[in-house]
């Protein structure tokens, strides 16, 4: 099995508009060694993806 | 949507650790792109999927705690969009340069995994004996630079051949481990995302965590 270095990786993001207004991504890619790792994030960002909710100053 | 450090990137940290002052360069200049066709990063890839005009940004280098101390390199810079992009992958590299990229020509497809002739829609010149890559593919350049007609071995550094190269694919000079013919070639980490829709003076932030532990 090959191995990979670092153990994990993370990116995150956030956009910056123009008018400079921020819209915070969250992680955006993720990759970790261990495999179980790796999904036990698919499925967390699933789950809060599911719930997400709209931010109260974006509530009609 | 993975984020992962490259073969190259094995090559760059050891390289870091000779001397006082190692003639490998911190990697910290993040680049972003297109990624127009959805692929994901791999380790094996040398080079962006298709890297977007806005000029490389070198990004601040800190040390942080993810489990013991001081185990995390971390990134953060922003690029911001000089027109109307789509953005879906970054790249960590160890240089500003961009290197010059080709198109694949419109009677250029490349109908095999296995076909040697790649033809560019304008002259294409990354050095014979170094390497590109076109989707996922890594390839070595055996002949040809300079010209519109390239002959390539295919699959290289790990790397598996493509059954299909589609007119307009990009073609991306990179170095693969061993290599440094390509200036602004080492690619130490890649990442692929959801495609973020920006506008003319939108920008990303990015923070990027490696941790060793």
């Amino acid at each position: 099995m090959e191995t990979k270095q670092p153990v994990s990786m993370r990116l995150e993001a956030t956009i910056i508009r123009a008018d400079g207004t921020r819209e915070p991504l969250g992680t955006v890619a993720y990759w970790h060694r261990n495999p179980f790792k790796r999904l036990w994030h698919r499925w967390i960002r699933g789950i809060k993806g599911h719930f997400h909710s709209v931010p109260p100053d974006q509530q009609g | 949507m993975a984020t992962v450090g490259t073969r190259k990137s094995k090559e760059m940290l050891a390289g870091r650790m000779i001397g006082s002052t190692p003639t490998q360069a911190e990697p910290k200049v993040i680049a972003w792109g297109l990624n127009p066709a959805g692929l994901t990063a791999a380790a094996t890839d040398v080079g962006m999927f298709d890297e977007s005009a806005e000029a490389r940004v070198n990004a601040t280098s800190s040390q942080i705690t993810t489990t013991y101390t001081n185990d995390t390199y971390q990134l953060v810079g922003t690029i911001t969009a000089s027109a109307g992009r789509t953005i879906a992958e970054l790249g960590v590299f160890d240089s500003t340069t961009q290197p010059a990229v080709a198109a694949v020509a419109a009677g250029g497809v490349v109908g095999s995994n296995s076909s040697t002739t790649l033809n560019t829609s304008a002259t294409f010149t990354p050095g014979n004996n170094n390497y590109i890559q076109i989707r996922t593919e890594v390839m070595k350049v055996t002949a040809g630079s300079g010209s519109t007609a390239l002959t390539v071995t295919r699959a290289q550094n790990g790397s598996s051949a493509i059954s299909t190269i589609a007119a307009a694919d990009v073609v991306t000079p990179g170095n693969p481990p061993g290599q440094t013919g390509i200036t602004g070639g080492n690619m130490f980490a890649h990442a692929d995302f959801t495609g973020q829709v920006l506008s003319s003076g939108d920008g990303i932030q990015f923070t990027l965590t490696a941790q060793f532990t």
